[in-house]
């Protein structure tokens, strides 16, 4: 049965008795998106799927070269970067791109927080974003170690620690997370396949969700927040806007690429000591410098114990958001938690700055 | 001699059993092996670490900026006609 709005061309008719494709872009139809002074945020979102997507296809291309051994890990790297045709574009494209999803990632949801855009009907979309961030963190960490070089190597060896402190849990998921009592091949291999096979299913199926919520529900506006213009429909103003949003992101990370292209250290040994001034990725550098902050002990509590379950309650909170913030749901402005949002993002960037300049010290 | 025969007949066929009285071709299987394997293997040979000249980098830079760039002019363009026809469409 054809509807009146259905194709014209034999093979879209063809298609349209066997797929529901009008249907869909209907549907993609429906959504508008509020014009008003806070609509330049509704990009990052796009963005982060824009660079998931060109960590998803360079990813594909260097696993057909790379090799998840410790023997062979960091020399496939060197020949990617060495010997393969693009094999340094196609890296430097993976590692440059890892790093502003992440940051784009941020953006996205520190915007999302500050304009309060995770009230009533968007609860499971800040459920799901929340989710999206720690599985790109965990694309960060498993993804950090497989060059196999020293940084690398010693980087996940204090990473992998961390957790030790828990209760209960703690060895446990040290053990899971290195596949032994210590780095070495296993935990290679076990990085890789949650980086590659894990982690990426895991991702498209919230992602997925995440998106057809964002279809079903639209774009939120904040309390107080008056439209300038007409809402824009998604399809097709708003995606133009949104390829031209991507096709800028695409040429900053080509700059990155070409100008600061990623090279590789040298091979890990673990009978070597840990290089000087070693420290994991920028988006793990909070974490990292607010246990150099706390003492070891305190009240004959341990220091690392102590940040485990901050960071833990934190992140059960943050996760919380939607149901905490009773002002919000209440559809009143929220300043106290506006106020906490901008001294988390104040705490994150100092404490990233501090780590970068107590190597300069 | 009964007895004396089924003794030394389970002795051959342990001897048998645990390979002793088979022809040893672990070696040469091993070193077919080799040969197959190493035809197959990439060279990772240690190279120094050297990427592309400073002008050839720009160059992949310039290529990326015009070909994007341009790429968003015209999505632009498209984008103003788009947004005209449904501004008239709503006048």
């Amino acid at each position: 049965m054809i509807s009146h709005q259905g194709p014209s061309s034999q093979i879209g008719i063809w298609l349209h008795e066997r797929l529901p494709v009008v249907s869909v872009k209907s549907f993609l139809k429906q959504k508008l998106v509020p014009q008003h002074k806070h609509s330049f945020w509704y990009f990052f979102g796009g963005l982060t799927l824009f660079f998931f997507f060109v960590q998803v296809v360079t990813g594909v291309l260097l696993s057909l070269y790379y090799k998840p051994t410790p023997d062979q890990a960091h020399e496939s790297v060197r020949f990617i970067i060495t010997q393969v045709e693009y094999g340094w574009l196609i890296r430097s494209l993976h590692s440059w791109s890892a790093n502003l999803m992440v940051g784009s990632l941020f953006v996205h949801m520190f915007s999302v927080f500050l304009l309060k855009a995770y009230r009533k009907p968007r609860e499971l979309m800040w459920l799901s974003g929340v989710l999206l961030m720690f599985l790109v963190l965990g694309f960060g960490f498993t993804g950090y170690l497989l060059p196999w070089d020293s940084m690398a190597y010693f980087a996940t060896l204090i990473g992998t620690e961390i957790p030790k402190s828990m209760p209960v849990v703690g060895e446990w998921s040290v053990r899971l997370l290195k596949g032994g009592d210590e780095v070495g091949g296993e935990t290679l291999s076990r990085a890789y396949a949650i980086h590659v096979i894990i982690l990426p299913l895991t991702a498209l199926v919230i992602v997925t969700f995440h998106l057809l919520l964002n279809q079903m529900y639209g774009s939120s506006v904040s309390v107080g927040t008056r439209s300038l213009r007409r809402p824009l429909p998604f399809l097709p103003n708003f995606a133009y806007r949104d390829a031209i949003a991507w096709c800028i992101g695409f040429v900053a990370l080509v700059a990155l690429t070409t100008v600061f292209p990623w090279s590789i250290g040298d091979k890990a040994d673990p009978l070597a000591s840990a290089p000087v001034g070693i420290k994991p990725e920028w988006y793990f550098l909070p974490l990292y410098q607010t246990l150099k902050l706390v003492p070891s002990r305190v009240a004959g509590i341990s220091g690392e114990l102590i940040v485990n379950c901050l960071v833990g309650v934190a992140s059960l909170l943050w996760l919380a958001v939607p149901f905490i913030d009773f002002k919000s749901r209440a559809e009143l402005r929220s300043p106290v938690f506006t106020v906490l949002g901008v001294l988390l993002i104040v705490y994150l960037c100092a404490t990233i700055v501090l780590a970068y300049l107590g190597d300069m010290i | 001699m009964r007895y004396f025969m089924v003794i030394i007949a389970g002795i051959a066929l342990w001897m048998q059993g645990s390979g002793i009285s088979r022809v040893d071709t672990s070696k040469t299987d091993s070193l077919k092996q080799k040969d197959s394997v190493e035809a197959l293997r990439p060279h990772f040979v240690e190279q120094p670490i050297k990427f592309p000249g400073v002008g050839t980098r720009m160059a992949y830079l310039a290529v990326g900026v015009v070909t994007v760039g341009g790429l968003a002019v015209l999505l632009n363009r498209k984008r103003r006609r788009i947004d005209k026809r449904l501004e008239e469409r709503h006048a």
